[in-house]
């Protein structure tokens, strides 16, 4: 999920019929520039080096949308597939979140947030919370760090809870939660719900992090 | 005398014909083929897990090669498509027609607006963007 203006200009984006590094290449109609899907960037043309800025867009299920967002809008055209459903990631080591901030590049895979839901993570100068939901497969990336403060989150239950307000807060709206405090909205960061194998083969230099093994210390005999 | 060239006009005519009908068949399986493998292609970026090989002459991306415009060595599969900007918007309720519970969306929120974009109807070569406007921003909707 893009925005499409560009230097105070508003790019018509289609589909060039290019593929590179087996990953669709867009071109815009103003000026047939050719850019990258997966990094966003323009990679020959006018705005060669330009960088789309992306967009906090996320990756749910119909039911899970419309609970979080009753008013919402909905694109409708005839279906061109019948892959995009709720058994999609039954293999979930094939997808990962993936955050690019300045130069620096991390991706969360799957098969760890299943493991350890709730992340605390910092990436540069920023501070990060990743929130996954299982259920619904839906991971979404806020900035955690709230007037000045830097909150660390766990989970309580359905919840989230941070240690430092002792404020708890939904995951997948990133609001604040109870009537004692006034509501604070996490700000959203965009993440990108990605195939491994594509992520790895754009972003070389990302890292990835892993969820800590959870060795259950043994108890003494 | 007359007969004759009348037969062989004839007989032209319909070699005419034939050859033409050939062409245009054996043209429309080559368009329909490329098509096929043009749009296979296409989806077997999608997972990233084709199983051919990229091309030879292009190194493939890697920490030493990262994605740069020097590196950009885009292979035609498929012509130029025309760009999406009259996608159909409806309210939730109709919307709730339309699309099923477990169907995966991509959904945004701008400046108090939200859209979803199921991904079942936002997927394949010939709609893999959506240009569309939510909220006073123009947006590039795909994935």
């Amino acid at each position: 999920m893009y925005a499409r203006e560009v230097d105070g200009e508003t790019l018509t984006f289609a589909v060039s019929g290019l593929l590179w590094e087996r990953s669709l290449v867009m071109i815009d109609e103003e000026s047939d520039s050719l850019w990258s899907h997966l990094l966003g960037r323009c990679m020959r043309g006018e705005f060669e080096g330009h960088q789309l800025k992306r967009l906090p867009g996320e990756m749910t299920n119909w039911k899970k949308w419309l609970e979080l967002h009753p008013k919402t809008t909905a694109a409708i055209m005839k279906r061109s597939s019948r892959t995009y459903r709720r058994d999609f990631y039954k293999a979930p080591d094939r997808y990962l979140i993936g955050c690019e901030r300045g130069k620096l590049v991390r991706a969360w895979p799957f098969p760890d947030l299943v493991k350890h839901p709730v992340v605390n993570d910092r990436l540069g100068k920023e501070t990060l919370l990743i929130v996954f939901d299982a259920e619904n497969f839906t991971a979404a990336i806020y900035d955690r760090t709230v007037d000045g403060r830097e909150l660390t989150f766990e989970q309580n239950g359905k919840t989230l809870i941070d240690r430092e307000t002792a404020r708890r807060w939904d995951p997948l709206t990133g609001k604040s939660l109870g009537e004692d405090h006034p509501t604070v909205q996490l700000k959203r960061l965009p993440g990108v719900v990605s195939y491994t194998k594509a992520w790895r083969r754009f972003f070389p230099k990302s890292t990835y992090w892993r969820a800590p093994n959870r060795a259950t210390p043994k108890e003494s005999d | 005398m007359r007969f004759r060239t009348i037969m062989v006009q004839r007989i032209d005519f319909r070699r005419a014909i034939t050859t033409a009908v050939i062409v245009t068949i054996a043209g429309l399986v080559i368009v329909v083929i490329g098509l096929r493998n043009g749009v296979q292609a296409f989806q077997e970026a999608r997972t990233g897990e084709a199983q051919s090989e990229p091309a030879k002459e292009a190194p493939p991306l890697s920490r030493e090669n990262p994605p740069r415009p020097e590196t950009f060595k885009p292979m035609r599969v498929l012509p130029r498509m025309k760009p999406i900007t009259d996608v159909p918007i409806v309210s939730s309720a109709d919307a709730a027609q339309s699309i099923d519970d477990d169907e995966l969306v991509l959904g945004i929120t701008i400046n108090g607006k939200s859209r979803a974009y199921p991904l079942n109807m936002l997927n394949g070569p010939f709609r893999e963007i959506f240009n569309d406007e939510l909220g006073g921003k123009a947006i590039a909707a795909t994935w």
